[in-house]
């Protein structure tokens, strides 16, 4: 791809991932949970010596029968009572009785996600804002659909085909161009894609000609637990890829960049189609009537809209800097500001973006690992599947952590856009200096915090 | 349940009592109660966690000792819980998001108390009495298939207002009706809805019927 100076805050310091052997991620979740028994069912261990006709009379004798038998240890008994005693009393009864070791529930334990991706044990992002743990709360609903607006999404097998500037180029008339073919990413699963749209050549598909959306597309909802490739943060809500970028000089060097009409159209169009969240890995430093308005009506629409604040070390970008936008800034694996962070007075959370740090000493750099192509084999329109995982770096790579975060809540029952983003701001965690600040916002987000809510006291 | 220094003695100098002053023609009582018991001190705070709801079931019982022919002491306790789910509010005028996480708080009081009854040998015996002692909150969440519980336990103030019908040929039986209020200050109020609602005492209003031994 040829470089160019694109407004796009759009992985500036994307690099390919050195990736090594296999490593199977750690989870330091805890073990205990509320007690939940099988109805029904007592596990009764009979003393050594108590013969079988004796177990079936005190079976019966404490209201049960035989269930199930161990294969393993003698005298270890599942007994069916009736559901209608609690398991309790069931297991006192049967604990009183002579000739009984022991009784007890049949506990129900729960299966704790610990995710199986292949590559889990590179998203130290994931690691460091407790998906895990998150994922045992909440997955994402279907129902909630997260629009992305970047530079597409592959996330559909395109074959060749032929796209014009239409509306967008002003310039004296230019030989439409062929591209393509274009072919979905590898690690999708069963991430379901709600029908895409093209702001920029009006082909009805949301193809990807750069790799930045497919990747802040996959730290939503890359497919999770599939055993393929690393995970998404709200792996089971539905996507809504929509292109407002021009990655290639298709037709002219100087169009590369997210044309704010195409922005506005965007997010009018995620609008109209039912979007819960709109994520804008994107920006510049002013602003735009269209592009702002676009904003006020998803924001009067009950949209929750997630903006990168910029990687210049700067003051925050637009639409970052709208007031009905959520503006995310980026923490490295010490929970600092990322270096290229932009911040200040609009600044209202941070989440991972990532540096050349390697805070988890796995001996490699702190980037923010999620499928996606490579932007040189897309530009001539080859998609690798193998390999795919590829680490960015910015502001562009935290947005996305911060829109699946919502999109989590809203699955949680947070049902108002302005209620999720005061839910994200009071759960963060404090960072800097104490309450809010410029250079953190309100903190790093707590996904697990925001979706525990609250009790009477606690 | 845990009972605080200060709510121990209160309750243990209130029991002592009778020890000292009882004489033969004094009276004793035992009785349990049962009624409803609304959360009027955290009335935001109960509606929001509750679904609406300030109040539920509460149980006790008590023990009664005649000082004096209208003066009695004694101590007693009670017990309320109810379940609910864990919320998120933003604001004290916020709506409340239900989040679907089980919560189930309980509420134990132990208190001393002493009366004063202005017509011992009636028929209906009504009855005042102020109280003091201690009061236990339990809070346990399920979130995410672990739990998550807190408790705390406070100093509370406890003020019954009454009525007693011994019933005729049934060797000392009677029946009644009681009105309390009680109050644990700072019970509440740490976080949670609590916090948000700036609600610090979750004491509040209760009607109970007693049915009780007499001798």
């Amino acid at each position: 791809m040829k470089n160019q100076p694109i407004i796009l805050m759009l992985g500036v310091l994307a690099l390919g991932a050195p990736l090594g052997a296999d490593v199977v991620g750690t989870s330091d979740r805890l073990q205990h949970g509320r007690p939940r028994a099988v109805p029904g069912q007592v596990v009764v261990k009979f003393k050594d010596g108590v013969e079988e006709a004796e177990m079936a009379r005190l079976m019966s004798v404490g209201g049960g029968h035989e269930g199930a038998r161990s294969r393993f240890t003698r005298g270890l008994r599942v007994v069916r009572v009736s559901k209608d005693v609690p398991v309790e009393a069931a297991v006192a009864r049967f604990a009183e009785l002579p000739g009984v070791e022991y009784a007890e529930p049949n506990y129900l334990r729960q299966l704790y996600l610990q995710p199986n991706d292949a590559r889990f044990a590179l998203q130290w992002n994931f690691r460091l804002i407790g998906a895990p743990r998150t994922w045992d709360i909440q997955q994402g609903s279907s129902s909630v659909t997260v629009a992305v607006l970047d530079s597409g999404v592959a996330s559909e097998d395109l074959a060749p085909f032929t796209v014009d500037f239409g509306a967008f180029y002003a310039g004296p008339a230019v030989v439409p161009v062929r591209v393509g073919p274009f072919r979905k990413t590898p690690d999708w699963g069963t991430t379901r894609f709600a029908t895409g749209y093209d702001a920029i050549y009006n082909t009805g598909h949301a193809w990807d000609d750069d790799g930045h959306g497919t990747h802040v597309a996959s730290t939503i909802a890359e497919a999770t637990n599939n055993s393929s490739g690393v995970t998404g943060l709200a792996f089971g809500v539905t996507l809504l890829p929509i292109k407002v970028c021009i990655s290639q000089p298709w037709f002219d060097e100087d169009l590369v960049g997210c044309p704010t009409f195409a922005i506005a159209e965007g997010i009018d169009h995620a609008r109209t189609a039912g979007a819960k969240v709109i994520n804008l890995s994107l920006g510049a430093p002013f602003p735009t009537a269209s592009e702002r308005v676009a904003v006020e009506r998803a924001a009067a629409a009950n949209i929750v809209v997630v903006a990168a604040t910029g990687n210049d070390d700067g003051p925050i970008g637009f639409p970052a800097a709208y007031p009905d936008v959520i503006a995310v800034g980026s923490v490295n694996g010490s929970r600092e500001r990322s270096f290229y962070s932009n911040f200040g007075a609009e600044l209202d959370l941070v989440a991972p973006g990532g540096d050349f740090n390697d805070a988890d000493s796995d001996g490699r750099p702190d980037y923010i690992y999620q499928q996606t192509m490579d932007p040189e084999l897309a530009a001539r329109g080859i998609y690798t599947s193998v390999d795919f995982l590829w680490g960015f770096v910015g502001t562009s790579q935290a947005s996305p952590h911060v829109a699946a975060a919502a999109a989590l809540l809203i699955s949680q029952g947070i049902t108002d856009a302005k209620a999720v983003r005061e839910a994200l701001q009071q759960t963060a965690d404090d960072l800097g200096a104490p309450g809010r600040d410029d250079q953190f916002g309100y903190g790093l987000i707590n996904p697990v915090k925001a979706l525990s809510g609250l009790g009477l006291n606690r | 349940m845990r009972m605080g220094r200060r709510g121990a003695i209160w309750a243990l100098a209130l029991c002592a009592l009778p020890a000292a002053t009882l004489s033969a023609a004094e009276r004793f009582s035992v009785g349990f109660e049962a009624g409803y018991q609304v959360l009027s001190s955290a009335t935001d705070s109960a509606k929001a966690v509750f679904d609406g709801s300030t109040g539920g079931a509460t149980f006790g019982g008590s023990l009664r000792f005649s000082i004096r022919p209208k003066f009695f002491v004694g101590a007693g306790f009670s017990t309320f819980s109810k379940q609910g789910e864990r919320v998120f509010v933003a604001s004290p005028s916020s709506p409340v998001f239900e989040l679907g996480h089980p919560l189930e708080i309980q509420l134990n009081s132990v208190y001393g108390f002493a009366g004063f009854r202005p017509w011992p040998n009636a028929t209906l015996v009504p009855y005042i009495s102020l109280g003091a002692g201690q009061t236990s909150y339990q809070e346990e969440s399920t979130i995410g298939g672990l739990s998550d519980s807190s408790d705390e336990s406070k100093f509370s103030w406890h003020a019954m207002a009454g009525v007693d019908y011994r019933l005729p040929g049934l060797g000392g039986l009677a029946i009644g009706a009681e009105l309390r209020f009680a109050s644990a200050q700072d019970l509440i109020g740490l976080g949670g809805v609590s916090k948000v609602y700036g609600e610090t005492d979750l004491g509040g209003f209760s009607a109970v019927a007693r049915i009780s031994f007499q001798r």
